[in-house]
């Protein structure tokens, strides 16, 4: 095939109506307006009308933006849905509105001049009945269907999983409504009934004769999307294990004959993996004491080969003192780590309506504060002077059998 | 005193092995087993005085264990042991019946003395484990229509927990509130107690969660 030459493809840019026109000018390397205004001709005697319909149909669309996942998460997203707002600028958004014009006097003129006048009274249910198959129609199966199974995993609220529904049933009553409407109007309701019910009766008989393999193959496409979703999630475990958990484990190998390096990259490894199974349901969207407790902890572990048990009792989000009161933490942590020569660390938080209190426990061999040189600015400095000034206190304690610092400041008051 | 019967219940024979090492003279190993079924039939047969439990296994995890033994062999206590953070499986684990949860990163005395605490009847909080029952009891104030004593902890059962959340042992927070060592440990007993009893909607919340009891 020609490589220059576009694969027909209902045009995303610069549609119309739903860019048949426009893909194949694109695909033929026409002008646009030419090929519009023979579909136009056409029309004039039916073809053309019928040979945009098919065309519609049949090819496929090339819209970008509908590729774009789509997330309805309320009812007020529908109309945003709808009239989202398809490639093209403004300009060209005028031209398109100035050819709808042109389509509904060109179709209006038409039917008047074929004498399949309507009553004045028709135009507001057909209207109706056309915005309900707009909506229904709007978007293609196949993008809807992809967007479905990539979005599963996203929707979270009820509306999102049955907005799509929403839209459909909407749309379906529209046009019941329109269709009926215009039916009424033009007195064709009694035949109609006749009419719908010999309709009605085919349509049980067609459905009970092709029902079971209908909803066979319905069920095989679900199926088959599960499947499909598992598949990806299975892919994606073992993505993760493979980046993380196996890199970790060749490095130890590698790493064999330095056990504090060993520690280190197992407890990284440890945290990471906690971190990816228990975390994610309750990750909160902006930083949170706790959650900055227990970064501070894990980058001491890392720097200094410790290991730090974190145990906090409630949240808050971060302000300036309680980023001080972490800040102040996290050195008595690296204190901890550096000079107490324990293994390990404890660090508690508890945060309640009045205060938050942090203590930082580590059981190595203690030092007397009141010994500590003055250009020890650690303690005297990151941490005391700095609860101090953000309306906290510190207090230190230490003695043969390790080091508690304790770390307490008052809640702001909630604006 | 006589040596206190062990059961081990852990899915990794690694595992296992690693505690039976660290295991000190006060413990004597008498059973292994690595899924739900071997345990039930293990611990049955050998009738130990502690299970050591893993919390995750496959086919259930240690709260089946529990279930399935606790009703014949009630005399048969359960210590559970194990890596998991998530809250919900500690409390589970614990509401099924577990005297106690330590962090598989204890050390081998500090798990000596937990069995050993355990074969005596008592029970054995480590600081994670004091850190959810503070979080699930927490809130005291804002649920005032409950007058169950079981819905709410004391101020001194408060203090001691918080005590051993900070990384105290039982001694060394007997020492800080100047009391007993019994007396903590009736502390904790009671909390237990709570924690097992208890229909306050975070507990139920948690093991709900997980259709655990």
């Amino acid at each position: 095939m020609d490589a220059s030459r576009p694969t027909l493809a209902r045009s995303g840019e610069g549609r119309l109506i739903a860019g048949v026109a426009m893909g194949i000018s694109k695909h033929l390397g026409v002008n646009v307006v030419v090929v519009r205004v023979v579909f136009a001709l056409l029309a004039v005697n039916g073809i053309g009308a019928l040979a945009y319909l098919a065309f519609w149909l049949l090819v496929r669309d090339d819209d970008s933006e509908l590729a774009k996942p789509l997330r309805l998460h309320h009812p007020r997203d529908v109309p945003k849905a709808i009239l989202r707002p398809r490639t093209g600028d403004v300009p060209h958004r005028r031209r398109k509105l100035l050819g709808y014009v042109v389509i509904g006097v060109a179709a209006a003129s038409l039917l008047g001049a074929a004498h399949i006048g309507f009553g004045g009274n028709s135009v507001l249910p057909l209207s109706v009945a056309g915005a309900g198959a707009l909506l229904i129609w709007w978007r293609s199966p196949e993008a809807q269907r992809a967007q479905w199974t990539r979005d599963a995993r996203h929707y979270t609220s009820r509306f999102s999983r049955r907005g799509p529904l929403l839209i459909v049933l909407g749309g379906i009553g529209l046009v019941i409504v329109g269709v009926t409407s215009f039916l009424a109007a033009n007195d064709a309701l009694a035949q109609a009934r006749a009419g719908a019910l010999a309709i009605g009766a085919t349509l049980v008989g067609v459905l009970l004769v092709t029902g079971p393999w209908l909803w066979r193959l319905l069920r095989e496409l679900s199926a088959e999307r599960r499947a499909r979703i598992r598949e990806q999630e299975r892919a994606e475990v073992a993505a993760h294990v493979h980046d993380s958990v196996l890199q970790t484990l060749t490095l130890l190998q590698s790493k064999a004959d330095d056990p504090n390096e060993v520690r280190r990259l197992a407890r990284r490894q440890e945290r990471e993996l906690r971190e990816w199974l228990y975390a994610s349901a309750a990750a909160p969207a902006t930083a949170s004491f706790a959650s900055s407790l227990r970064q501070a902890a894990a980058d001491v572990e890392d720097a200094h080969a410790v290991s730090v048990d974190v145990v906090v009792v409630g949240d808050a989000p971060l302000d300036d003192s309680l980023a001080a009161t972490v800040a102040a933490a996290r050195e008595g942590m690296v204190n901890a780590a550096k000079s107490s020569g324990a293994p390990s660390v404890s660090v508690f938080a508890e945060v309640t309506d009045r205060g938050v209190e942090v203590f930082v426990r580590d059981r190595g061999r203690g030092f007397d504060p009141e010994q500590v040189p003055a250009d020890r600015r650690g303690i005297r400095e990151s941490i005391v002077g700095r609860m101090t000034r953000n309306g906290g206190k510190a207090a230190i304690r230490s003695g043969p059998t390790g080091t508690e610092i304790a770390l307490t400041v008052p809640r702001q008051a909630r604006a | 005193m006589s040596r206190v019967r062990v059961v081990l219940v852990d899915d990794h024979r690694l595992v296992r092995s690693g505690v039976r090492a660290e295991l000190g003279e006060a413990v004597e190993v008498v059973g292994e087993a690595g899924d739900v079924d071997e345990a039930v039939h293990v611990i049955t047969d050998s009738k130990p005085d502690v299970v050591l439990l893993d919390v995750h296994m496959p086919g259930g995890g240690g709260v089946e264990v529990i279930r399935g033994v606790h009703a014949q062999l009630p005399a048969v206590r359960f210590l559970a042991l194990s890596v998991s953070d998530a809250a919900e499986d500690v409390i589970g684990v614990v509401r099924a019946g577990a005297r106690g949860y330590v962090t598989k990163t204890i050390d081998g005395p500090t798990l000596t003395d937990a069995i050993v605490r355990v074969a005596g009847g008592d029970a054995v909080f480590g600081p994670r484990l004091a850190g959810f029952v503070l979080d699930a009891f927490s809130g005291t104030d804002a649920a005032p229509e409950s007058d169950d004593e079981l819905d709410a902890l004391t101020p001194r059962e408060r203090e001691v927990l918080r005590l051993i959340a900070r990384g105290y042992t039982y001694r060394e927070a007997a020492q800080e509130l100047v009391l007993s060592e019994r007396t903590i440990e009736t502390h904790v007993s009671s909390v237990l107690r709570k924690l097992q009893l208890s229909n306050r909607r975070e507990l139920a919340k948690w093991a709900s969660s997980r259709r655990l009891v």
